[in-house]
């Protein structure tokens, strides 16, 4: 059975020693590059525009329970966010589709804050649960902006079907909005209604970005180096099917086999 | 002692869900495997009783301080109450085993009625709100201001065109206009442009489009989406991401 | 004038589709239908289903997508169960529970098919977000994540489920799905780890996403949205639902094609218009 999924095993151990080999070499104090994100950029002058307006950021981490990695990547962002928040004495308000993910994030908030150090300005009824139910929840959220009128939007992780309903009320409310999501299907709805977005892996790097940690930048040059890797064996794959080179296209039926 | 036992559940329950990826057949790993996700079935059940709580609980405190608009909550409280009362009514299985079924969802049963006649036309309304806005968003977002924006409009059109079959019906009436010009002569029967795109020309070319450039396009998404997923995956089970529960730097 | 339609308001837009839509319902017209390929797919894969064969339907969809995705939904289950078929019904979204009483009120029942028999109703079983570990646990042991049937028949006393353990014991799963958990979730557990073959109903907007799908082997067939149950009821030569609402959908995307035009319209008079 281990043998069914050697090319399985093969690619994980070559993503983990990619990862932790990159790590050791930021150990060493070489600072990867990493080029900017326009998204990530502008977090920073939509945190400063709220305080300026005197307007609420809202944050809202997706439609994903806690066992969605996306959701997992809001909420990494939202721990900078939120700290950034913190330090220009913002308020930021996160509406939550699910209870978890409402008791998770209400910790990294607390955290953020405490890292700040201001743990007095820490708000726990700014992050609270609305309801399991996707229009609800979207329902709720439109009410909130067209009360509060934030000044920032702040979209991120798994969006569906309410995503142009959510950016089309905060562009009619004047927000700036920040997007990002793995959905590919929700993608070209927030490119259109947001002054940015963050596409696909993007969101995963972006915690990373935000952190400015070494490790977290390592992972990013590791992901970048497996993907070229991938890329380099994609290309061998079809040069050899194209040739019909038998030993090369045997080698890509059984390492891309399910 | 507090940040560590996070750490180590995610990595054991991770570790373990992989190795029976692998080695399924041995009883131990595919037993414990078994074992976290009945637990994992059970935290989500309860995890709705959290979210019912805590949405009671800040509810009745907006009710108890007054706070503007607390109508609206005590409205919220009310609709919960009726709800919860016709849909949790139950019964026992009939050949007397421990099962119990909830039959105030059942067809027929107020509980469902109430599903019915108010949360399925209320879901609807709001998700109809998105043809709305597509339009609005493409009225507004859909503009050729350069060259990129021209070759994303015509492919939105054609693509657009396609789906419906009013884009052949068009087009085919549009061949026909052209056929009948005083010099009989027409270029797409000229040119055998009908023996390539068959009896539906739009169809096949919104086809031909969503199959080779945005399938390609899809893929390098989801393929650059997928590898930012695995390295997302190894780092949470290796800790070194520990932002999702506060942990902060790693 | 022009000025004034650069700040269009967006409400004469929404006023204007909804008057359009209005009279595409009121006043529908039959259209030819041409099958996707895809759809075809989705055909073949069911009819070569044989008397007894096993499979698995799931309706993981709510009400606000029910009307694009439950068409095919019924088309398809019509066609499974004319090819003799034994089907069982699940669903992970609470919201999908109706329209399996749905689907049976409507096919099932005037089919003349027995329940228990030739389609079971497992009824919901919540799983969380992605349904990892409902799916997991099915691919393993159906009877331990639905021990009874959804009206509490014990899974040992169900006919049509006798010598079933997991989902290697069904030769299809048909999976209707408009969000999470649905088809990427199947892919990933079902397909990934158990090879069951899938045919998919999804949305209009996420039938891209799957495309890769079903240009490899993971999915054998795909109906998109409203028009793909079009395209199914047109195979099975069974008008439905879908036919219906395939003229108002059609006016729909013309108007927005319209609007498109409209603003680019504006946008070329105001650059033509601009004082120096």
């Amino acid at each position: 059975m281990f043998l069914e999924h050697l090319n399985v095993f093969i690619t994980m151990v070559l993503s983990t020693a990619t990862l932790f080999y990159f790590i050791s070499t930021s150990k060493k104090g070489t600072f990867p590059f990493i080029r900017s994100l326009p998204g990530l950029a502008a977090m920073d002058e939509a945190i400063g525009r709220a305080t300026e307006h005197g307007k609420p950021v809202l944050f809202l981490s997706g439609l994903g329970d806690v066992d969605n990695i996306q959701t997992l990547a809001a909420l990494s962002i939202l721990s900078r966010v939120s700290e950034k928040a913190a330090q220009y004495d913002t308020p930021l308000i996160m509406p939550n589709i699910s209870s978890v993910t409402m008791v998770t994030a209400q910790e990294v908030v607390k955290e953020s804050h405490l890292r700040a150090g201001r743990p007095d300005t820490y708000q726990p009824d700014n992050i609270y649960y609305v309801s399991d139910e996707q229009f609800a929840f979207v329902a709720h959220t439109n009410g909130v902006m067209e009360r509060l009128r934030p000044a920032a939007n702040i979209y991120m992780g798994a969006f569906y079907g309410e995503s142009l309903i959510l950016a089309e009320t905060g562009h009619a409310t004047g927000a700036i909005q920040i997007a990002g999501t793995a959905e590919t299907s929700q993608i070209p709805f927030f490119v259109v209604a947001c002054d940015y977005c963050l596409i696909g892996e993007e969101l995963y790097a972006a915690s990373a970005y935000l952190s400015k940690d070494p490790k977290q930048m390592a992972s990013i040059q590791g992901q970048d180096a497996l993907r070229v890797l991938m890329f380099a064996i994609i290309l061998i794959g079809c040069i050899g099917s194209t040739m019909n080179f038998e030993p090369i296209t045997h080698f890509m039926s059984w390492f891309l086999a399910g | 002692m507090r940040r560590q036992i996070p750490l180590i559940i995610v990595f054991i329950s991770g570790f373990t869900m992989m190795l029976d990826y692998f080695f399924p057949s041995l009883p131990v790993v595919h037993g414990t495997r078994e074992l976290f996700l009945n637990w994992s079935r059970v935290a989500f059940s309860f995890a709705m009783l959290l979210g019912v709580f805590t949405l009671l609980l800040s509810n009745l405190k907006k009710i108890a301080l007054q706070q503007s608009g607390w109508i609206f909550n005590a409205v919220l409280i009310l609709s919960f109450a009726v709800t919860f009362f016709f849909a949790a009514q139950y019964k026992m299985t009939p050949s007397g085993s421990t099962w119990i079924t909830i039959k105030g969802t059942q067809v027929g049963q107020t509980g469902y009625q109430i599903f019915q006649t108010v949360y399925t036309p209320l879901s609807s309304s709001i998700f109809a709100l998105v043809a709305f806005f597509i339009a609005s968003a493409a009225f507004r977002a859909f503009r050729a201001k350069n060259i990129e924006a021209v070759l994303l409009l015509s492919a939105a059109i054609v693509v657009m065109l396609g789906s419906i079959p009013f884009g052949d019906l068009l087009f085919n009436a549009f061949l026909s206009k052209i056929s009948s010009i005083p010099f009989g002569f027409s270029l797409y029967n000229a040119l055998h442009l009908s023996q390539i795109f068959g009896e539906h020309p739009v169809s096949w070319l919104s086809n031909q489009i969503q199959q080779i450039p945005m399938l390609a396009a899809q893929r390098a998404i989801n393929f650059g989406a997928a590898i930012g997923m695995v390295f997302m995956s190894i780092k949470i089970l290796t800790g070194i991401d520990r932002s999702y529960f506060g942990g902060g730097e790693s | 004038m022009i000025e004034k339609l650069q700040h269009f308001d967006r409400r004469w837009i929404f006023l204007t589709l909804f008057i359009v839509l209005c009279l595409a319902v009121i006043h529908p017209f039959q259209l030819p239908i041409a099958v996707e390929p895809f759809v075809q797919k989705a055909y073949n894969a069911i009819e070569a289903l044989k008397p007894g064969d096993q499979i698995l339907m799931a309706f993981d969809y709510g009400p606000s997508t029910a009307p694009e995705v439950h068409p095919a939904a019924l088309a398809m289950l019509r066609h499974a169960l004319s090819r003799g078929a034994k089907v069982d019904m699940f669903t992970l979204w609470n919201e999908g529970y109706p329209y399996i009483q749905d689907a049976i009120d409507k096919v099932c029942i005037p089919m003349g098919k027995k329940k228990n028999v030739d389609y079971v109703n497992l009824g919901f079983k919540w799983g969380g977000q992605s349904g990892a570990g409902v799916i997991e646990g099915m691919g393993s042991n159906l009877k331990a994540v639905f021990p009874v049937t959804d009206d509490g028949t014990p899974y040992d006393s169900v006919p049509a489920l006798q010598g079933v353990r997991n989902f290697h014991d069904f030769k299809l799963l048909l999976s209707v799905s408009a969000g999470t958990p649905g088809i990427d979730e199947y892919v990933r557990y079902a397909n990934a780890r158990y090879q069951i073959p899938i045919v998919s109903v999804v949305t209009r907007v996420s039938a891209p996403k799957e495309f890769p799908y079903v240009t490899g082997t993971q999915i054998v067939g795909l109906c998109a949205g409203l028009v793909g149950g079009a395209e199914y009821e047109e195979l099975m030569h069974h008008p439905g639902a879908g036919t219906a609402g395939l003229f108002a959908l059609s006016v729909a995307n013309m108007a927005v094609i319209a609007f498109i035009i409209f603003g680019n319209a504006i946008y070329f008079l105001g650059k033509g218009t601009k004082k120096p």
